[in-house]
């Protein structure tokens, strides 16, 4: 016990704080606490996912299993409405990178604090890393904790999104697939997107993206190889830059 | 390939973005077109797929596409009005399963 306390206490870069077990625990627990709303805010869109799942007929596991693999819902939801129009490996693979491209930018900003920490940590602690906890891992490292607990209370924060996260999925596609295909369903996958392009298109940029990436991705329907997303991704980011381009 | 393959390769697609900058990084220097065209990509990318989704229910005839379209419609005003996910896409169930209704109807 006396060990523990000291190699803690070592490892501790503010004394004023002592690392005892009690301020580790509350540190994770205001971590847990501070997921708390945001993970009911992002479990709707879980179970629109899992309910997708069920509704498109993808292998319920697989389907499922993309929670803890890409663990991002917005790909996850790009990934299932392509598998599901079977869309070859590349466009899929392509669509996941692009949709994720911002978690690169998450994991820069998270660089810093997690600097000198071991390998097994930073693995674990970037895997992790997604919009809600990313917010809630901002203020962990916000300077008011011991760098010990800042990683606590980002812990806490992280793995219960986690671990409800993949709750929800579960829940969406045990539901799905009970559910009467009267009900059309999978529609809310569609009608979730639109509603996110316009809660989240709010520059000048970004609609001048939106509408090219819209009106190509129409055209681009008649590719093969359900290449039109692709496309027209390609081509709404490319506008999007332009006119960044040209107002800076 | 397989479903899990495809599932796969887009884990380890993901966990590279998340993991690549944090292993490397030491301070925040992103390439700057990264840093720019960041913002843009979660609009644009789901603007691409919504149409995608959309445009693949023509394959279903008019009777599928047409509620879709009105649905699509109705959740994007609300949302712009209310800023409220959930009362979006109850607009749109509504009007899908009305327009579904009308479509049967008039059959």
């Amino acid at each position: 016990m006396s060990a523990i306390t000291a190699s803690r206490a070592r490892g501790e870069s503010s004394p004023a704080v002592a690392g005892s077990a009690a301020a580790d625990r509350r540190a994770f627990l205001d971590g847990v606490r501070a997921m708390l709303p945001l993970l009911l805010g992002v479990a709707p869109f879980g179970l629109v996912i899992g309910v997708t799942v069920a509704e498109l007929g993808l292998p319920h596991l697989a389907g499922w299993s993309l929670g803890w693999l890409v663990y991002a819902g917005s790909a996850q939801l790009a990934a299932v409405g392509l598998l599901a129009g079977s869309a070859s490996a590349a466009v899929v693979i392509a669509s996941v990178a692009v949709i994720n491209l911002r978690l690169a930018l998450y994991s820069a900003a998270m660089a810093p604090h997690w600097r000198g920490t071991s390998t097994a940590w930073r693995l674990i602690a970037a895997y992790l890393l997604i919009d809600p906890s990313f917010a809630v891992g901002t203020q962990s490292y916000d300077g008011s904790r011991p760098r010990r607990q800042a990683h606590l209370h980002y812990l806490g924060a992280a793995l219960v999104l986690w671990v409800g996260w993949l709750t929800v999925i579960g829940v969406g596609v045990t539901a799905g697939a009970t559910m009467p295909p009267e009900l059309r369903l999978e529609s809310i996958g569609p009608l979730y997107i639109v509603t996110l392009v316009v809660l989240s298109a709010r520059t000048v940029a970004a609609r001048v993206g939106v509408a090219v990436a819209v009106v190509t991705a129409v055209v681009a329907s008649l590719l093969p190889l359900h290449l039109g997303p692709a496309v027209g991704m390609g081509a709404g980011l490319l506008a999007g830059s332009l006119v960044l381009r040209r107002s800076s | 390939m397989s479903t899990w393959t495809v599932v796969l390769l887009a884990g380890l697609a993901t966990l590279a973005l998340r993991l690549v900058p944090v292993m490397l990084l030491s301070h925040r220097t992103l390439p700057e077109w990264l840093d720019r065209v960041g913002p843009l990509t979660a609009p644009v990318a789901f603007a691409a797929l919504g149409t995608s989704a959309v445009a693949g229910a023509a394959s279903g005839g008019a009777a599928e596409l047409l509620p879709l379209v009105a649905a699509v419609a109705a959740a994007g005003l609300v949302a712009a009005r209310t800023r409220s996910t959930t009362w979006a896409v109850v607009a749109g169930m509504v009007t899908v399963w009305a327009g579904a209704a009308l479509v049967t109807l008039t059959r």
